[in-house]
């Protein structure tokens, strides 16, 4: 079949939506594929990919979750899911298909970021995300909290309340009001923050912009890198570099001392310290010699699942772990704890085939340099801490369960935060100078298709990857007779 | 005997294979989607017909087939529908290609997820309805429609390049696959 043939199959199916094809034509097309195995080969694929392709768009439409998928209906009644009359099956049945984020965004407004972490984000009015965290042109005003965008152009930002912002395109906001930090990676130069009194163009860097709350000024501060700021009025440019930084108004730009209290550190604010993985984080998958692990696991998502099999195939449960160098931190001093992750889609299962509420464990792994030292690559169920053989029962001599989290049907993606006594405490009683979890999903499915849930590892494109968020508490010296 | 419950289970997980199926019999999507929500209704009047999860597969391709056809012979007279012959001789084909348009689903929303974002959009926007024609998409980008044809065509090729791909790595060979 040439280009032209499959051009003209592509103008059949169009006119075919739009029923303004003729008799003639339909006759002709039908003595080909009476005639022609081959074509009718390629129109069966092609109308399969048709299909496809408007099952997954179509559910633009609300997801559609069943209410009672626990028993059967009183008699007499119309079961829930069968079409009303008036009603397509697609807007009555409560079947639809849930095809990853990437059918779920209803809107032609093109993405310019996607929401990568939050942390005790409260936001004013309504946001522009989308289910998978995606952001189009807009406003927004983040009353409290610390979030990260990144755009799609690969430029980073993160803000910290209280910020008014404007989202222009992929390679520009406008910012009103707050603090920003701005992390710009190699072919993203150019990205350009506007401010009251002018704009900067960032030039391959990191550097932090403040606009007062009256939005008056705007004040710049190059954390490494170059920046160039731009005065409107006058058309002034000053070139910024290492730890220089300006005010810039209405009247002009003027240069200021960096004052250390000023310097923002996306990692680290005072008392508090937020750990990543390094790379120290997989998945590992049970039954793993049944299974091509490279098919079913993926680097870029710490997947989690709870598996009951079939008559097809063996239990596919899959577990994370996660590992996190303290570095010097003195763990007597931790005071609170949160192990922060980001749910992202994985593309595998249906979420209708889970129950109403899953339940996810997070466990420590004991506190030995023997079972905190996992390989990052090719790690077997049975080998991984906290496994007993290829059964999935919970090693207790390896592991300690801290606590556990809850999430509804129907949530693939967005900020999780596990927060617990247990997690604190476990953290502090470290020796090792290395902390590891064990992330479990404890509820079964309804049946093996059921979704698998995915964590962004810090190699994924879109989310940021687990943060361990320690808040630190200054240790007092115990007086005389304390303990 | 199946329960109501692993009914609507089963037509969950072979939903996109029967609508898909529907399509290459009657190529109009309104009479698909017609074709589908009768089929269904059908089979929910007669799950009690249904002996074991099994079976769901061949039992649903009969009541679409059969859906189908009946409103073939009924709309005879339409340009839009395919004679008897045709339709029969598609539906022996379709149904042994059961297994592949059930892994061609799974495998399509990975894909769809690895384009390029502006073919994603404009595949998002001619399929969001199957009501959408060419001319509309073309009219909202400013593009000719001649030059979208390609365009859509080259992208449902790199489609179909990675199904391909992700089905033989997933060692798809005819035989039931799972999660």
């Amino acid at each position: 079949m040439n280009d032209n043939d499959k051009l003209d199959l592509e103008e059949f199916i169009d006119r075919m939506r739009g029923g303004d094809l003729n008799a003639k034509d339909m006759v002709a097309f039908q003595e080909s594929l009476l005639a022609d195995p081959a074509l009718r080969d390629h129109y069966r694929a092609r109308m399969r990919m048709e299909s496809h392709l408007l099952a997954t768009f179509r559910s633009a439409q609300p997801e559609l979750v069943p209410p009672v998928m626990g028993g059967r209906q009183p008699s007499g009644r119309r079961p829930w899911w069968v079409p009303a009359a008036g009603l397509g099956i697609a807007a009555s049945l409560v079947l639809a298909f849930v095809a990853g984020s990437a059918g779920g965004r209803a809107s032609h407004e093109p993405v310019l970021a996607r929401l990568v972490s939050e942390s005790e984000a409260a936001w004013s009015g309504m946001v522009p995300v989308g289910a998978d965290g995606a952001l189009s042109a807009g406003s927004l005003e983040l009353k409290s909290g610390l979030v990260e965008l990144r755009f799609e152009s690969g430029v980073l930002l993160a803000l910290e309340a209280p910020v008014k912002l404007d989202l222009v395109d992929p390679m520009r906001c406008r910012l009103h009001q707050g603090t920003a930090v701005v992390e710009v990676p190699d072919g993203a130069e150019g990205f350009i923050v506007e401010t009251p009194g002018g704009h900067a163009v960032d030039h391959g860097t990191r550097f932090a912009v403040n606009v007062d709350p009256r939005g008056e000024s705007a004040e710049f501060e190059v954390l490494s890198g170059r920046i160039s700021v731009h005065h409107a009025r006058s058309g002034t440019i000053a070139d910024l570099t290492d730890a220089k930084a300006v005010r810039l108004t209405e009247e002009g730009i003027e240069s200021l001392e960096m004052l250390p209290s000023r310097q923002v550190d996306a990692d680290s604010d005072a008392g508090m310290v937020r750990l990543r993985t390094g790379g120290k984080e997989t998945s590992i998958i049970r039954h793993t010699e049944a299974h091509p692990t490279e098919t079913l696991l993926d680097p870029d998502f710490l997947m989690v699942k709870k598996d009951v099999g079939n008559e097809w195939g063996l239990p596919k449960d899959r577990r994370s772990l996660i590992g996190f160098a303290l570095g010097g931190i003195h763990v007597r001093e931790v005071g609170t704890a949160r192990l922060r992750l980001n749910l992202v889609p994985t593309g595998l299962g249906f979420v209708s085939l889970l129950p109403e509420v899953c339940t996810f464990a997070v466990y420590g792994i004991r506190d030995d340099a023997a079972l905190e030292d996992w390989p990052v690559d090719g790690l077997r169920w049975e080998d991984a801490p906290g496994s007993v053989d290829k059964e999935g029962i919970i090693d207790d001599d390896e592991v300690i369960r801290l606590g556990s989290f809850d999430l509804p049907r129907g949530r693939t993606s967005g900020p999780v935060v596990f927060e617990s006594p247990g997690l604190a405490e476990f953290i502090r009683a470290d020796t090792t100078g290395e902390v590891g979890f064990l992330l479990v999903r404890e509820t079964p499915p309804l049946d093996t298709w059921s979704l698998v849930h995915g964590f962004a590892s810090s190699t994924h494109p879109v989310a940021a990857g687990p943060v361990l968020e320690l808040g630190l508490e200054p240790v007092r010296n115990p007086g005389p007779g304390g303990r | 005997m199946i329960l109501e419950q692993q009914f609507v289970r089963l037509f969950v997980r072979h939903e996109a294979e029967l609508r898909a199926f529907a399509l290459t019999l009657l190529p109009c999507p309104a009479d698909a989607e017609d074709v589908i929500q009768d089929a269904c209704v059908a089979m929910w009047q007669r799950i009690g017909e249904l002996e074991c999860e099994k079976a769901f597969r061949s039992w649903a391709y009969t009541f679409v087939r059969f859906t189908a056809l009946n409103k073939i012979r009924k709309s005879q007279r339409s340009p839009l529908v395919y004679c008897e012959e045709l339709a029969e001789l598609l539906a022996i084909e379709g149904e042994s290609e059961a297994e592949r348009a059930h892994a061609e689903f799974r495998a399509l929303v990975a894909c769809v997820e690895a384009l390029p974002d502006r073919q994603r959009d404009l595949i998002c926007r001619y399929y969001e309805s199957a009501s959408v024609r060419m001319a509309d998409v073309a009219k909202a980008l400013r593009r000719n429609v001649a030059g979208l044809y390609k365009t859509l065509l080259r992208t449902r090729d790199a489609l179909r390049h990675c199904i391909e791909q992700r089905m033989a790595e997933d060692g798809f060979d005819g035989s039931k696959p799972s999660h």
